[in-house]
């Protein structure tokens, strides 16, 4: 569940990168955001995973409140959220197996259970490798899939992907997409931020679009530019 | 959400431990920098704490002579007693006899140099023992005031040398001490800032799963604390070694002199305690420093 409302953030360097934008998205719902690049998608994730916090206005993610998180809540909040990054953020030096229980390691899960869910979630993204394999020896649709299993592995609640296939061909590309997909349909809300409007609008799903840091659309129309808003 | 959680000790140690030998090079440089600065510390130490103990034989054996007028008889003699007594800075006074003085004279420098001396040729004299040899100069001029005391004999010269060594030393302990105390913490901070650049990519993956605070932090602190005690360990026994030779070397050439050398096992205790100490606090300090610096959550 996202909550924002009328937010505002400008860094440090003094670029407004969002210009009052609310959003609000309910459990199990699936939304695309959209926007060219620089518009404030990052920016958004980067807030909903309290990277940074608000210059004004009002985030929830899940029944946080996100703009005085203490360290232990900030965590506990994450830990109801899966991310998924354009760059697969795997660790090298780790095989497939252990970068996904990495994840359950790290908050502290017993080993027998990581061991029955491991594998589990591997086969829910329908990755079909040998699991002590490393990351470069993938392709790039497989290392994504070993990244939304990580993303996975604990549970959450919402998914969030930024620009999950900014790094892939189109095939592979609409792959994950109907991954995303399903894996909303197993109960996960999910938000994939992407400016592929192709992709986009092969998906029958609302999409918000942003432009220049504010919000231009929120609807089921498909993939909204700046131009159209103006032509209407 | 409520999952059975284990114990994390181990893996904090585990990683901790781990992160020591991937950066074996800096662990090894960051050991050898405490190690070199516990046991320069530690030679002060040591000095100061052989000083200290000689200052103290020199107070416990800092006796002054009271030699007393030769027209008084013994028993007169005698009678001075309480009124030396009396004096604040006398801690006892033992009368010694003109011929008791002799013969000890003769048993420390052999019969021939009494040869053609007469049996009462030294005076009868009190042996005074001091409570603060830093006020000699003071209790020999009210001692002399006192009718028939003829003379004071004492050496203020060991004495002070001692003080003020004692004194200069602990100043330089203490001012050499604080910079490699500096020193060492820097060098620690860096090892550990070293190891927190190389694991960034997992300590963000840690982060945006949810790690907590605690469990990203730990491992660098055990990694600081293990590197800051095995320095105090190896330093250790590097002191022993060299206080063996040194020591040695100054029982051979002072014995019986104006220095007794403590042995290495009375200090031993004492020494590892304060590497310890020292160690710990270096190694814990200068790994939170840099924690609390790079590692937000
Ligand atoms: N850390 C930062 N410091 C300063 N400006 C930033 C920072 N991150 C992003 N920006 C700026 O904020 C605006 C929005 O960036 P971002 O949210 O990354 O856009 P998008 O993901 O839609 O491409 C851009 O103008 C970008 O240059
Ligand atoms: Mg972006």
């Amino acid at each position: 569940m996202i909550r924002m409302h009328e937010v505002h953030k400008a860094y440090d360097n003094g670029t407004r990168a969002l210009r009052g934008v609310s959003i609000t998205l309910e459990d199990g719902e699936f939304a695309f955001l959209v926007g060219p690049s620089g518009s404030g998608k990052s920016t958004i994730i980067k807030l909903l995973t309290a990277e940074i916090t608000p210059s004004e206005g009002v985030v929830e993610v899940n029944g946080y409140k996100l703009n005085r998180l203490r360290s232990k809540k900030k965590s506990m909040m994450r830990r109801t959220l899966g991310i998924v990054f354009q760059d697969f953020r795997l660790i090298e030096k780790k095989s497939v197996y252990d970068n996904v229980a990495f994840a359950m390691r790290v908050i502290g899960t017993r080993e027998k259970e990581i061991q029955k869910r491991v594998p589990y979630v591997l086969d829910l993204v329908g990755l079909n490798v040998d699991t002590y394999r490393r990351p470069e020896e993938l392709s790039g649709g497989e290392q994504q899939r070993v990244a939304i299993a990580r993303a996975l592995v604990n549970n959450p609640s919402m998914i969030i992907a930024d620009e999950p296939t900014g790094n892939l061909d189109p095939a592979r590309s609409l792959e994950i997409m109907m991954l995303l997909e399903k894996i909303n349909q197993l109960g996960t809300t999910v938000l994939v931020v992407t400016h592929e409007k192709e992709l986009v609008n092969r998906f029958a799903k609302r999409v918000i679009a942003l432009d220049n840091g504010k919000v231009i659309s929120d609807g089921m129309e498909g993939y909204v530019t700046h131009e159209q808003e103006k032509a209407e | 959400m409520s999952k059975k959680k284990r114990s994390n000790l181990g893996y904090y140690i585990k990683e901790g431990v781990s992160s020591i030998f991937t950066h074996g090079f800096m662990s090894f440089a960051s050991v050898a920098i405490i190690v070199a600065c516990l046991v320069i510390m530690g030679s002060f130490l040591l000095v100061a704490m052989n000083i200290n103990e000689a200052v103290q034989e020199a107070e416990s054996r800092n006796q002054m002579l009271a030699l007393i007028d030769d027209r008084l008889t013994e028993e007169d003699a005698r009678e001075l007693e309480w009124r030396i007594l009396v004096d604040p800075n006398v801690a006892d006074a033992t009368f010694v006899t003109r011929y008791d003085a002799l013969a000890a004279f003769v048993e420390a420098h052999g019969p021939e140099i009494t040869d053609g001396l007469e049996e009462d040729v030294l005076r009868h004299r009190f042996v005074i023992d001091l409570e603060d040899i830093a006020l000699m100069v003071e209790t020999e001029e009210r001692l002399l005031q006192i009718p028939g005391i003829d003379e004071i004999i004492f050496d203020p010269y060991i004495a002070g040398l001692f003080v003020t060594a004692r004194n200069v030393l602990a100043v330089v302990f203490l001012a050499i001490t604080a910079v490699l105390f500096v020193v060492s913490i820097f060098i620690i901070a860096n090892t550990i800032k070293l190891a927190t650049f190389d694991r960034r990519e997992e300590i963000a993956i840690m982060r945006m799963v949810g790690a907590t605070k605690g469990f990203i932090r730990w491992p660098f602190v055990f990694q600081g604390f293990i590197l800051g005690l095995t320095g105090a360990i190896v330093a250790f026994f590097i002191q022993w070694g060299i206080y063996g030779l040194v020591a040695d070397q100054i029982f051979q050439e002072l014995t019986g002199n104006l220095i007794q050398v403590l042995s290495f096992g009375a200090v031993a205790d004492f020494i590892i305690l304060v590497f310890a100490v020292v160690g710990f606090i270096v190694g814990t300090l200068g790994s939170v420093l840099t924690i609390r610096k790079y590692l937000k959550v």
